[in-house]
């Protein structure tokens, strides 16, 4: 065994050893990791958070862009939760978070969702696989028909589209398994090979 | 009343038409309007992050004044203001910065990510029973995927490794495309309900 000598890599194995021990069972030494890791993070975010305002709001700001004063403004108002008296003004802020958001997600949803997977499916129709996809796409939407119940001859469509849809779900929690089989795979390489020298 | 529910819904309604407006259409103010928009969205969205900052401090400033002994909340807030100053005061590429980043943040983020792995085994467990058609066809798509996706598995089962790309490929697209589509449309549908001022609540109205 060559251990590490890295102050870095001995922080790093302790957390991740830290964060394991929960697998026995909860205990002090995971709750005190992982709050400094909800610290970290935070702070991080906080720190990235301020570069942004600096480099998108008040550096243009000062250089001329009056109109940003606007987002600052409703951007204090967020914190008017704070004040009970005036704490309804927060809504404004949000508001326009809500609607642009909201502007910007149906925007996406018509492209990408909507346009996009149509174009891809409406293909031309020569091998099985195509038709599988086709058929698929058709017969599991046909599961998402609400308007009322597909019963008798149309019953079978929403089934079939249900036996489509556990395949891919299916597909996806084997996927999500090997993703995180795979990270802890990485963080015990770290603990053997990176800190311990094995 | 008018600044409680009135304005809250003009605004909401307005820059979400302008933002869709701006997307389908070539029209040059609405388009700089949108942009600005946009643009206020991700300042205001900056304040956002404060908040919960500020929330941070609020809520464990509370638990060491309940419980003076409870190190955790004092762990916790003594790292958010060190990284805060470090990242401030120093920068982001500075040395004790990219430590905090590389050694604390990275390794323990990745472990907690990892952990799913060990309680996963339990969730299959339930998940994997094949009670009826659908629960079979889970079963037998999730676990040629997992042996599928490792050496291991294409040594033992050999069919598994092209039987994994044909289902990703093929059976995957089938399924996740309508579950795509229709979710698009109610997306659409409770964004058309904010935009029109159905859906208060999502900006703290009633």
């Amino acid at each position: 065994m060559n251990i590490s000598s890295s102050v870095g890599v001995w922080v790093g194995a302790i957390a991740a050893l830290g964060i394991y021990s929960v697998l026995v069972k909860d205990n002090p030494f995971y709750r005190l990791v992982e709050h400094i890791f909800v610290g970290a993070s935070a702070g991080i975010a906080i720190v990235t958070g301020i570069q942004t305002f600096k480099s998108q709001a008040w550096s243009p700001l000062t250089g001329g862009q009056w109109l940003l004063i606007i987002p600052i403004l409703l951007g204090v108002l967020l914190y008017a939760r704070y004040v009970p008296q005036y704490s309804y003004l927060n809504r404004l802020p949000l508001s326009l978070m809500m609607g642009a958001g909201a502007g910007v997600a149906m925007r996406g949803a018509v492209e990408s969702q909507i346009v996009g997977q149509l174009t891809a499916t409406m293909i031309k129709l020569d091998t099985l696989d195509a038709w599988i996809i086709f058929l698929g796409t058709l017969l599991s939407l046909s599961y998402f028909f609400l308007t009322y119940k597909l019963e008798g001859g149309a019953g079978w469509a929403p089934k079939l589209g249900r036996y489509f849809m556990m395949a891919a779900f299916g597909a996806a929690f084997g996927n999500t398994v090997m993703g995180r089989v795979s990270a802890a795979i990485g963080r015990f390489q770290f603990i053997f090979l990176d800190w311990l020298g094995m | 009343m008018f600044l409680r529910k009135t304005v809250p819904t003009i605004i909401a309604s307005i820059s979400g038409v302008v933002v869709v407006v701006a997307y389908f259409f070539q029209i040059t103010p609405i388009g700089t309007l949108a942009d600005h928009i946009l643009k206020w969205r991700s300042v205001i969205a900056v304040f956002a992050l404060g908040l919960g900052g500020v929330n941070i401090i609020r809520l464990h400033t509370k638990n060491i004044q309940r419980d003076p002994k409870n190190f955790y909340s004092a762990a916790l807030l003594l790292t958010f203001a060190i990284t805060i100053v470090v990242g401030l005061t120093m920068g982001q590429t500075s040395a004790p910065y990219t430590f905090i980043f590389d050694y604390i943040n990275v390794p323990t983020g990745s472990a907690i990510f990892s952990l799913l792995a060990f309680y996963i085994g339990t969730a299959a467990y339930r998940a994997f029973r094949a009670k009826n058609a659908e629960a079979a066809i889970l079963l037998i798509t999730g676990c040629i995927v997992m042996l599928g996706r490792v050496p291991i598995g294409a040594k033992i089962l050999p069919f598994t490794a092209p039987a994994t790309d044909w289902i990703m490929s093929v059976l995957n697209v089938g399924g996740q495309r309508g579950v795509m589509i229709a979710g698009a449309i109610g997306f659409i549908a409770v964004s058309l309900r904010i935009i029109v001022g159905l859906e208060r609540r999502a900006y703290g109205g009633e």
